[in-house]
């Protein structure tokens, strides 16, 4: 029976190795993998939790409230959007089912008193608790005019303040109902409608800036020093074969650079762009942010274009902003806000700050994200802009309450109908400016006739209080 | 002469521990339910008595080792512990299985202990468990995927026969490699036809993870009696290569094992249970959230299969772990018995017996924590369920009498 006491101590060894070796996955677990278990939509607890913090809200930068949860009668909480579609997409939806977008998803930590900071030592038990509050820098009349003026349209407005990159407005439209019962009941055709109601066009749609991006070129021109050069336009600019025509086929003989601008001569900035050549026009694209992303809260799709700009044709073509160039309307609402505030491009952001019981825990500070050009520079293409609209093709832009400056642009694409674009912005002494990005795409007008009075309606609503 | 306890240890200490042991869980359970405070107390002084009782019975009638009866009352009072927190009904029923056990742990000990040449019984073993299985694969339901369930008085009563049939078979395999007689082909065939009789109609019940254990168990006691080793390795190897192909061909294994290996591909579906389980675990951290605290009744099955989930939530890993402590020294006892007894065929049942529980432990356990895929059996004397109860209460009966027979001395096998 030796030999047998022997294996059965063989048994024994082997099944305390099966026992320790599951002891150590237990001490193992909580230390690597329950990570990928936590806060999972899957789990029941992940739902009670935010079920039981009543979830924060979204505030304007006066205080309106433009989101909020409530308790129905069952004790569960509804999300509310007081505004109906105006908010959709920059401060999202929030839906049981198909999660969050936007804001709300950003912040959800925040909102649903997740984080860290949000309700330190309150009792569970007793009182009712309170996720925190996200006060954005959004004006909700500028917002609301914003969206009335896209509604029925496809295209996008950005407006921010060009001192500090607040955003003041942002729309997208086609838009769509945020609360969680529309969303359930329109789902399928949001998600399949060719139009993309779900996409904020604002951020996230790209769309070729046409002549808007003439104030990046003409950047060039003046630092490169052709700004007290006289142009002769000739109706058509052949570069590689290939040939550019102005709007409307018009011919305007000796132009001034200003009248170029102001009258958007294709020719002339054509030429300008071949004159500045390959590297200097990437260098300054790129100076003023294509290719790269902005650090705003919600994701951002990256500016870009002028992959082959070796070929005359192309860099022609880019430098009135037609060629690969795909941008967002933010991009092109920060390119003008950089024009109003001599030259420095600011950090884009959306949250002013994030409070907790009325208690600020997080408070933004506007920086700095280059300095796109120097401030004479600035200075001159801000006269420019405003000859733009005082005697150019932007004359409708044209405000009683405030200096509007702008550059309209109608740009080519795929399709036959052409977007329409007005970028700028507009001053009025002891007064916030405001820079601003309209656009309608595929409308097949000009920026001039369409998205001019569009801006102006803005200005009227910011500047008349 | 009883030689179990020769080493004056203090029969208050084990006392003075469990009345500590229920004393602590009938204040959880009082905290948490504040209608039930009056009648947890009567409870748990009735738990207490029991166990005083049963106590002083293994002393009195000299029912051998003092430590397994205490290890099983400890497994006992942290199911029921657990169970009345999660469903008040099943916990009372439970309650009823757990004293009809008792009686029958008692009553097999006591008459085990004086039964004599008690494995000439083996040659029942395969009859009943044949006619269990013939029975069950005609009237057998089925539940979770596994038509393994009896239903008798308008579905009132069930009884899962496999937990039954599993300790025939270790009975029989135990008697078998026991015997001293010269290994002769026909000797040697016997014990395989019923090793693989019993994996193929569980097979057919789709109760694989019961298959494992059962061919588990063959491996221990085959190693255990000592006898070709080279015939074993054979074996090992045969179903090694069965379990590859049932892998391929078994959509039931496939499922298990991708769920196994990523439950989020199929997270409101099969991975469903799985991941419930995992969210359990990671909400009970090392410490847990606290008796009554956390959200467990949202895994399918909590109560039988998923039971250590909601430990681990409640009572956090340091609780799982303290559980798997106490099967081991369940198991750790088991050998004991076996080291200590004269008799080659009480060693090997022994040694069955003890690693049956063991493993049955360590393949729930594995599998609610996804260390191992995850096969559907109970977690012994702390899952909820009749059957699964009685029958381990049974095993460790054997095991008790056992204990207590280790006085003999004649190899009467012969």
């Amino acid at each position: 029976m030796k030999s047998d006491n022997g294996r059965i101590l063989h048994v024994l060894v082997a099944l305390s190795l099966l026992f320790l070796s599951l002891i150590g996955y237990l001490l193992c677990f909580p230390l690597f993998w329950s990570g990928d278990y936590t806060d999972s939509v899957y789990d029941p607890r992940t739902r009670a939790e935010e079920e039981r913090i009543l979830r924060g809200s979204f505030y304007d930068r006066k205080g309106m409230r433009l989101a909020y949860s409530e308790r129905a009668e069952d004790g569960t909480q509804v999300r509310k959007y007081p505004h109906g579609n105006s908010y959709a997409h920059v401060i999202g939806y929030c839906s049981p089912i198909y999660g969050r977008s936007g804001m709300e998803l950003i912040y959800n930590a925040e909102l649903a008193g997740k984080s860290f900071f949000s309700n330190p030592f309150s009792d569970a038990d007793t009182e009712p608790m309170y996720g925190a509050d996200v006060y954005t820098t959004l004006d909700h009349r500028l917002q609301e005019k914003a969206e009335m003026l896209l509604r029925g349209k496809e295209g996008a407005i950005v407006v921010i303040d060009p001192k500090s990159g607040a955003v003041r407005a942002m729309v997208s439209a086609p838009s769509f109902s945020p609360v969680s019962k529309d969303l359930e009941e329109n789902w399928g055709t949001l998600c399949t409608d060719s139009t993309s109601p779900l996409l904020n066009r604002a951020v996230q749609g790209k769309y070729a800036p046409g002549s808007v991006f003439k104030i990046i070129t003409l950047s060039g021109a003046i630092e490169g020093g052709m700004e007290g050069e006289l142009f002769e336009d000739t109706g058509v600019y052949t570069a590689n074969g290939k040939e550019i025509r102005n709007a409307g086929d018009k011919i305007y003989g000796t132009l001034t650079l200003k009248d170029a601008f102001a009258r958007s001569a294709n020719t002339v900035f054509a030429d300008i762009a071949v004159r500045l050549g390959e590297d200097n026009m990437k260098k300054l694209s790129r100076r003023f942010g294509l290719d790269s992303d902005f650090p705003l809260e919600i994701p951002t799709a990256i500016s870009s274009g002028g992959e082959n700009l070796s070929d005359p044709a192309s860099l022609a073509a880019f430098g009135i902003g037609q060629d690969t160039l795909s941008v967002t309307p933010l991009f092109l609402a920060l390119v003008a806000g950089a024009v109003a505030n001599d030259g420095v491009m600011m950090t884009p952001y959306i949250t002013d700050q994030i409070t907790v019981r009325g208690f600020s825990v997080m408070r933004h500070s506007a920086k700095a994200h280059q300095t796109v050009m120097k401030e004479s520079t600035a200075r001159t293409i801000r006269e420019y802009m405003r000859a733009v609209v005082e005697n150019g093709t932007g004359t409708s832009a044209n405000s009683k309450h405030a200096v509007v400056y702008g550059k309209t642009g109608t740009a080519e694409n795929e399709t036959d109908k052409t977007h329409a674009w007005f970028v700028g912005f507009a001053e009025k002494e002891n007064k916030e400016s405001i820079a601003f990005a309209v656009l309608w795409a595929y409308s097949g007008k000009t920026g001039g006739d369409v998205c001019a009075p569009m801006a102006k309606e803005l200005v009227d609503t910011w500047f008349l209080e | 002469m009883n030689g179990w306890f020769n080493r004056q240890i203090s029969i208050y200490r084990p006392i003075f521990l469990m009345a500590f042991m229920i004393l602590t869980s009938c204040m959880a359970y009082a905290l948490t339910h504040e209608a039930y405070r009056a009648e947890a107390f009567i409870f748990a002084f009735g738990l207490f008595a029991v166990f005083v009782c049963g106590f002083g019975l293994i002393r009195l009638l000299r029912l051998g080792d003092p430590y397994l009866f205490m290890i099983i009352f400890a497994l006992i009072v942290v199911s029921l512990t657990m169970l009345f927190r999660l469903n008040f009904s099943i916990a009372i029923k439970q309650t009823l299985w757990f004293s009809g056990g008792m009686v029958g742990y008692f009553l097999i000990a006591a008459v085990y202990k004086h039964l004599k040449n008690p494995h000439a019984l083996w040659v029942l073993c395969p009859i009943i468990s044949v006619i269990l299985f013939a029975v069950t694969l005609k009237y057998g339901k089925v539940v979770n995927g596994a038509k393994n369930w009896l239903y008798f008085m308008d579905n009132r009563f069930s009884v899962q026969p496999s937990e039954f049939i599993k300790l025939f078979y270790i009975f029989a395999l135990a008697a078998l490699f026991a015997s001293k007689k010269k290994r002769t082909f026909k000797r040697r065939l016997v014990p395989l036809l019923l090793v693989y009789f019993h994996m193929g109609c569980l097979a057919l019940q789709n109760e694989f993870g019961l298959a494992v254990l059962l061919f588990l168990l063959y491996i221990v006691i085959a190693y255990t009696g000592g006898k070709d080793k080279f015939f074993l390795f054979l074996n090992v190897a045969f179903v090694s290569v069965a379990g590859v192909l049932g892998y391929r061909f078994i959509s039931h294994i496939q499922i298990r094992v991708a769920m196994w290996q990523n439950p989020f591909s199929d997270p409101s579906g099969k991975g469903y249970q799985i991941l419930q389980s995992l969210f359990a675990l990671a909400s009970g951290g090392f410490m847990g959230v606290g008796y009554g605290g956390g959200s467990p009744e949202v895994i399918p099955e909590v109560s039988s299969d998923f039971i250590f989930a909601a430990i681990c939530e409640e009572f956090g890993l340091m609780g799982g772990i303290a559980l798997i402590l106490l099967y081991f020294l369940l198991f750790y006892r088991a050998l004991k018995i076996a080291l200590m007894v004269t008799t080659g065929f009480h060693k090997l049942l022994a040694v069955g017996l003890g690693s049956c529980i063991a493993l049955q432990a360590f393949i729930i356990i594995g599998g609610v924590t996804k260390m191992i895929p995850m096969t559907g059996i109970t977690l012994p004397f702390v899952s909820y369920g009749g059957s699964s109860l009685v029958s381990c209460f049974m095993a460790m009966g054997i095991l008790q009498g056992i204990s207590a027979r280790k006085e003999e001395l004649a190899d009467e096998i012969g």
